[in-house]
Parts: structure tokens; C-alpha cells; sequence
């Protein structure tokens, strides 16, 4: 579904920056960029939907390149979900899950329709919450309406910017559990962004590790854990799990 | 209780009439300010480059005095309503164009990224999030701006605009507190009515900001909706002005006066005179500034006729430095005016109101004073005072200094107004007032004779564009009537009823035109 082939972007501070690197990402799969600030996950984001621009390289959605597509009509087909989250503060709940509808002049009352049945799939209740305003929700019901903007753009691919981050441990479980039903039930292409170890190996088929702008090693949690390509990916698998170990000796 | 309401009920029409300039004046400007202002404050926030010296500029434009923004526009655009406009939406940009900046500058930045990931437009972006988020500040500053608008217009009054401010400037003029109040209390009042309309129209557009797509409102999700409304209030507005500046259809004579009783009573006399008798719509154009703003009004053709003093046309107008008679002083100045000007003389009233140098009957017992000449001995020990006006003419101060040698310990510029007040009350010893005033009696002040011949003949007549009284004769013929009718006494009498016992100078007019049967009928009409 998404190739890129040799894309490199650079920033004068080098923070962020990206080495050239390639990855195929195949339709329906959950794909995590796992890696620390600075390496370059988010970068690699927003090259996706054209929010950056790279330096050098090509990437291709179902084959075409995306600088072909208009950036608006490319981003209103994406859905794209934040760390901040991001609701528009003066519209309601229902309002803001059809914000890309609206935009693109959709069938309005089909829209409206549907806007409550993304509600109910990411466990809001529609007609308790619909027209709410986001300050009236707590931080983990308002990433739900996040998520249920994405989805109701209606697209098959959804960039996701660590969307929990922000969210208390609890909360952030049970937004993982949904997440992944709902992506295997919809069978959803996700492109996720973390830092979180667990969550990565939680939410993945794939995890892409990456450090300081170039791709230490792709694959399952499974495969990284027993056949790490680099001390890096090894270290950062063995330090947690050495210290689980060491919490069930004593 | 009962004056307020004889006062309320005769001046009912006017202040209906000037309340509604007033509210035109403010509303025009400030919608004017509105388009122009949200435009620049849009379009500064996507250029943050151009930020800085915009807003210098737009800033250096609120800090020039009103008064002096007045009479830079005065040369370019003339006097009346226009000028008044644009003085008045140069005023009301800056808190509009800052606040519409500040609101969309000060947006949290994820909500902004969020609208480019999710694939809004420059434009969607902008109306849809943008101006409604920063809709409070932005109306914030709009009230900011008509209040400001409300406060200024009532200085509009100095070039003819109308509104309000011409009840002030009269009752400043005539020493009426409560002309003044009438002006100053219902300007007070509009500037927090309109405050409070902008607020409650702020809070309707909150509320339905946030019921974006709730129901089928027209003006909710439809920007194009809600932009046909704004044209269409525009072109009320804009049809509203146009009505009422056209009037009515009748060939207008515009009756123009300078900003002090005794030109009231003058233009009121001549523009009832003309009501009367002829068909032309009579428009009064009261309280023009200075000699100088109406003489300029009538080369531009923007008043027709006014009254003047042939000393202060010889002297401020034309720089004649001689004294001569009566007589020859009003040939010279007709020649003078109709050659250089295009303007013609009309046979004068009947009496001269000269300059006249005035102190307390104390005082000139006292000293024994009783020509110009005697004060020079004693006035190193006396303080003078006189409208800024006299300051500046050619015929005023320095030049009188100059021809008596007085060297008085200070002098002191006050409107015309307060001027026999400050000279009883003390608080100046000598003021340069005028031979008709009618306080000159009632106050106890002493005329000293001008010995040295320094003031020309002051011969009151009215002046008249020849475009007007070469095609219109019957305009002149009704004017004509006036002539030799008014006498010194007359006049002061005149003056003092409207000085000191507080009525209109439109009645005073009427009062006399009517005792001297000059509102009848000609046999021949």
C-alpha cells in the first residue's frame, strides 16, 4: 500500500532529520514507528501525507507517488489522529467526527448517519455524548472522538502520532484494546508513532525501529526480541526484560 | 422640571435630526472600518513580515489629534460628511485590524495543525476555525472602535458633518450648559447602546458558532449566506446615507455660519427668510470653525451663503493693512470678492460689530480708562484674554499689541464662549470681545474707543456665491429684504437673548423676522 524508496529529509538542526531510507507497508497492516525524540518517527509520518516534503527520494500510495495528489484532497483521504488531539474547540462531539465529510461535501445526512455509528464503535456513546463540546469530555474520551474523526473520513489509512501520550496508564489500555479490535475488524492500514516499548509490542504486526534518522531493523516483536540485527535493538528489548527478570527472582 | 421639558419639546426635532447624523456618521465609519480593518488584520497574520510596519503606521494614524486629522482632510476633501467619514474609519481601524491579528495570532497551535492534517483549505481554515475562535477578541475590538467613533463624530460638528457634537460646539459657543448637555448626554447614551447591541450580537454569533452544523440555519454552515446579509446591511447603510444626504429633491441653498450666537441668529434669520419665501430647500450648515474653514466652504461651492464682516474679510482675507471708512471698506471688499473669488456682497444688515476691547466698569473707574491708549500705562499688571481665533488673523493680537505697545504680564486663549465669564469672574482683566454682545450690559463691561483707528469697519452682510446669485434672483431679492433692517441694539438684544436666557437662536430669529412683519407676503407674490 505505501512504498518509500530511498527518502532522505534534513533539517538544519538535525534533530528529526531522516537518513535515506526504503520500507513497504502492505495493505491492512498495523506498522509502529518505534523510537526515541529525535529519531525521526514523526518525520517519517508527515511525509506520508505530504505535511513535509522530502529531500530526496519517492513515496507511493497504492503505486502513484503522493506528490501527485493534491495535499488537500491526499490528507481529506487519510485519517490522521494526535498527540494533542486536536478537536476544534467551538464545534460539538458529532460535529467534529464530521469535520472531513463536511470538507469534502459529503452527502450530509448519510454523513450524519454514520457519525453516530463511529461514536458507538469507539465506545462513545452517540446519544449521551453527541453534542457535547470537547471541554465537557476527559482526555480519553475526547482521543475516542479523535480516532472516530479519523475513521469517518472513510479512509483505509489511518497516520496515528503517538495519539496516547498523553493519556493516564488505565485509560491508555483500554484505547489500545479498541484500537486493535477495531483495526482488525475494519482491516484498517495503520501507521502508529511511539515511543513505547509495550505499546509497540502490543499494538504491532510490524515494528519499525528507528534511531537517529535510520532504520535499525524491521519486523514482528517475536523476531526483534530473538534475532536483533543490532546492538541498539538488542539493548533496547533486553534492558525491560532484564528487568522484569530481575523483579521475579527476588 | 417644566424647563426641561419646554427645553426637550422645542429642541425634540433637532436632536432627532442630529441623533440620527450622529448614528449614521458613527455606523458608516464603523462599519467601513469593519471590511477594511478584518481585511488588513487577515491578511497581516498570514504575512508576518509586513506586521510591523502596518500596524506603525496604522498606529501613527491614532495618534494625531482629532482636531488636527479634521483639518488635514480638510484641504483634500472639502467639508461635510465625507471627510468626517474617513477621519472617523482611520480612527476605528486601529483597535479592529490589532484585535483581529491578535485573535487569529493567538490560536492554539494544535487545533491550527490539526486543520492542515485533516485537509482544510487556507480559506476553510479561515472561516470555518479561524474567525469564529477569534470572534470575541475581534468584536472586542469593534466595540472598541464605535465607541471611539461615537466620542469622535462629535467633533465632526467642526466641519459641517452635524451630529451631536454641533449642540456642543453651539452650546460652548453661546454658553448654553444645557445645549452642551444635549449633545454630550445622548452621545453618552448611543456609545453604550451601540456597545451593548455589539455585544449582544457577539454572543448570537458564539452561540450559533457553536452549533456548527446542528441544524439547517442559513447562516451556520453557509459563509456565502452570512456575507449576502453583510452586503445587504451594507447597502441599507449606504442607502440610508444616500437618503439622507439627498433630502429632498428642490434646488438646496446651503445657509453656512461660523461657530458663535451672533452668526446663528444671522444665518437663522436668512435661512427662514428664504423657507418662507421661496421654494428652495433651505439646509443649515452651523458651526463652521473659523473665518477661514467657511471661506474656504464657499470657493469650493459646499455652503452658498453665509454671514461676514466686511473688517474681517479686509483684514483676514484679503491682508489689508489700512483703515479706511465704512463705505469705501465695504466697495473694496464686493470688488475684491467678486473678482478673486466669485463671491458676492449683499447690502449689509444695518450695523457693524466691530472687535472691542472690554474690561470691567471697576476697572476703568478705577484707572480712569477710556480709550485703547490708557491701558498701556498699566498693563505690564493685567492679564488679556481672546479666542484662539483673534491670535491668529491679521487683524488680532500681535498686531493690536504692536499699534498700542501693551505689554501685558500674560495672555490667555479660551473659547469665545467662556470669555465674558473669565473677564467678570477676574480671572482676566482685558478680553477682546465683540461691540455686539449682549453680555457687555448685563455683565457691566466698558468699551474702550479704538483711538488709534487700528479695526476697520466691521459691517455684518451676507456674502453669497455668484453661481447662485446670478441664476437664482429670487434668492437675492428675498436677502435683499434684509438689508438696513437690524440695528446695533437690535442685535445685542438678540445675542443676549439667546446668551443669557438660554433659547434657541432659531426662535430669537423667528421672534423678530415675525415683529418686523418680514414673513408676510409681498404684495407682488
Amino acid at each position: 500500500m505505501i512504498t518509500l524508496e530511498q527518502v532522505a529529509k534534513s533539517y538544519q538542526h538535525q534533530y528529526d532529520a531522516l537518513a535515506p531510507l526504503s520500507l513497504e507497508i502492505a495493505a491492512g497492516e498495523f506498522v509502529v514507528l518505534l523510537g526515541s525524540s529525535g529519531s525521526g518517527k514523526s518525520t517519517l509520518l508527515k511525509l506520508i501525507n505530504r505535511l513535509l516534503e522530502p529531500d530526496q527520494g519517492e513515496i507511493r500510495l497504492q503505486g502513484r507517488p503522493v506528490r501527485d495528489y493534491d495535499p488537500v484532497s491526499l490528507r481529506r483521504n487519510i485519517g490522521y489522529v494526535f498527540q494533542g488531539i486536536g478537536l476544534l474547540p467551538h464545534w460539538s462531539v458529532v460535529d467534529n467526527v464530521l469535520t472531513v465529510p463536511r470538507l469534502r461535501g459529503d452527502d450530509e445526512d448519510e454523513s450524519y448517519q454514520q457519525a453516530f455509528d463511529w461514536l458507538d464503535r469507539v465506545q462513545l456513546d452517540a446519544k449521551r455524548y453527541a453534542q457535547r463540546m470537547p471541554d465537557e469530555l476527559s482526555g480519553g474520551q475526547q482521543q475516542r472522538v479523535g480516532v472516530a474523526r479519523a475513521l469517518a473520513s472513510g479512509a483505509d489509512l489511518l497516520l496515528m502520532d503517538e495519539p496516547f501520550g498523553a493519556l493516564d496508564a488505565i485509560t491508555r489500555d483500554e484505547l489500545q484494546g479498541m484500537l486493535k479490535a477495531l483495526q482488525q475488524s475494519l482491516n484498517k492500514t495503520i501507521v502508529f508513532v511511539t515511543h513505547d516499548l509495550f505499546e509497540a509490542i502490543r499494538l504491532a504486526d510490524r515494528i519499525v525501529v528507528l534511531h537517529q534518522g535510520k532504520i535499525e531493523q524491521v519486523g514482528s516483536a517475536r523476531e526483534l526480541i530473538n534475532e536483533p540485527a543490532t546492538p541498539f535493538v538488542e539493548n533496547l528489548f533486553s534492558k525491560p526484560l532484564q528487568a522484569l527478570d530481575d523483579l521475579r527472582l527476588r | 422640571m417644566n424647563q426641561l421639558f419646554a427645553f426637550l419639546i422645542e429642541r425634540g426635532p433637532a436632536l432627532i435630526e442630529k441623533l440620527v447624523q450622529h448614528f449614521v456618521l458613527t455606523a458608516g465609519s464603523t462599519g467601513i472600518a469593519i471590511i477594511i480593518g478584518l481585511t488588513i488584520g487577515i491578511l497581516l497574520s498570514r504575512r508576518p513580515a509586513a506586521q510591523g510596519p502596518v500596524m506603525a503606521v496604522i498606529n501613527a494614524l491614532q495618534t494625531i489629534p482629532s482636531l488636527a486629522m479634521l483639518a488635514i482632510l480638510l484641504p483634500l476633501f472639502g467639508i461635510g460628511t465625507l471627510p468626517a467619514l474617513i477621519a472617523l474609519t482611520l480612527y476605528a481601524l486601529l483597535p479592529i485590524v490589532r484585535n483581529t491579528l491578535t485573535g487569529i495570532d493567538g490560536l492554539p497551535a494544535d487545533v491550527l495543525e490539526a486543520c492542515q492534517a485533516l485537509g482544510f483549505t487556507e480559506r476553510q481554515r479561515l472561516i470555518q476555525v479561524e474567525l469564529p475562535l477569534a470572534l470575541p477578541t475581534i468584536m472586542a475590538g469593534i466595540r472598541t472602535a464605535a465607541v471611539i467613533s461615537v466620542g469622535v463624530a462629535t467633533l465632526a460638528a467642526f466641519i459641517g458633518a452635524g451630529g451631536l457634537g454641533d449642540f456642543i460646539v453651539r452650546g460652548l459657543a453661546v454658553n448654553n450648559n444645557a445645549l452642551v448637555l444635549l449633545g454630550a448626554v445622548p452621545a453618552a447614551l448611543l456609545a453604550l447602546a451601540l456597545d451593548r447591541l455589539l455585544y449582544i450580537v457577539q454572543r448570537r454569533l458564539e452561540r450559533r458558532r457553536n452549533q456548527a452544523g446542528a441544524s439547517t440555519h442559513p447562516f451556520k454552515r453557509n459563509p456565502v449566506a452570512l456575507g449576502v446579509a453583510a452586503i445587504l446591511s451594507a447597502a441599507l447603510l449606504i442607502g440610508l446615507f444616500a437618503w439622507h444626504m439627498a433630502g429632498d429633491a428642490r434646488p438646496t441653498i446651503r445657509v453656512a455660519s461660523k461657530n458663535f450666537t451672533e452668526q446663528y441668529i444671522l444665518a437663522e434669520l436668512m435661512a427662514q427668510m428664504l423657507e418662507r419665501h421661496t421654494d428652495h430647500a433651505v439646509e443649515r450648515k452651523l458651526s463652521l470653525g473659523s473665518v477661514h474653514v467657511v471661506h474656504n466652504a464657499m470657493i469650493q461651492g459646499e455652503v452658498d451663503v453665509y454671514p461676514e464682516y466686511t473688517g474681517t474679510a479686509w483684514r483676514a482675507i484679503l491682508g489689508q493693512q489700512q483703515t479706511l471708512d465704512s463705505a469705501t471698506t465695504f466697495d473694496r471688499v464686493q470688488q475684491a470678492y467678486r473678482n478673486q473669488y466669485d463671491l458676492d456682497w449683499l447690502p449689509a444688515f444695518g450695523y457693524e460689530n466691530t472687535y472691542a476691547i472690554l474690561v470691567t466698569a471697576e476697572l476703568a473707574r478705577t484707572h480712569d480708562l477710556q480709550v485703547i491708549s490708557d491701558i498701556e500705562r498699566i498693563a505690564p499688571e493685567l492679564v488679556m484674554g481672546f479666542a484662539s481665533e483673534f491670535y491668529e488673523r491679521a487683524d488680532g493680537f500681535p498686531a493690536l499689541r504692536d499699534t498700542y505697545g501693551l505689554d501685558f504680564a500674560d495672555t490667555a486663549e479660551m473659547d469665545i464662549g467662556l470669555l465674558y465669564q473669565a473677564l467678570r469672574e477676574g480671572r482676566i482683566d482685558v478680553a477682546a470681545g465683540t461691540s455686539t454682545d449682549g453680555r457687555i450690559p448685563t455683565y457691566d463691561l466698558v468699551m474702550l474707543t479704538d483711538d488709534r483707528g487700528f479695526f476697520p469697519p466691521y459691517d455684518a452682510a451676507p456674502v453669497i456665491r455668484r453661481g447662485l446669485s446670478q441664476t437664482q434672483p429670487d434668492v437675492v431679492a428675498i436677502l435683499q429684504r434684509l438689508s438696513g433692517q437690524i440695528n446695533a441694539t437690535a442685535m445685542r438684544e438678540m445675542n443676549r437673548q439667546v446668551d443669557q436666557e438660554q433659547r434657541s437662536a432659531a426662535s430669537v430669529a423667528n421672534e423678530f423676522l415675525r415683529n418686523k412683519g418680514l414673513l408676510e407676503p409681498r404684495i407682488d407674490r
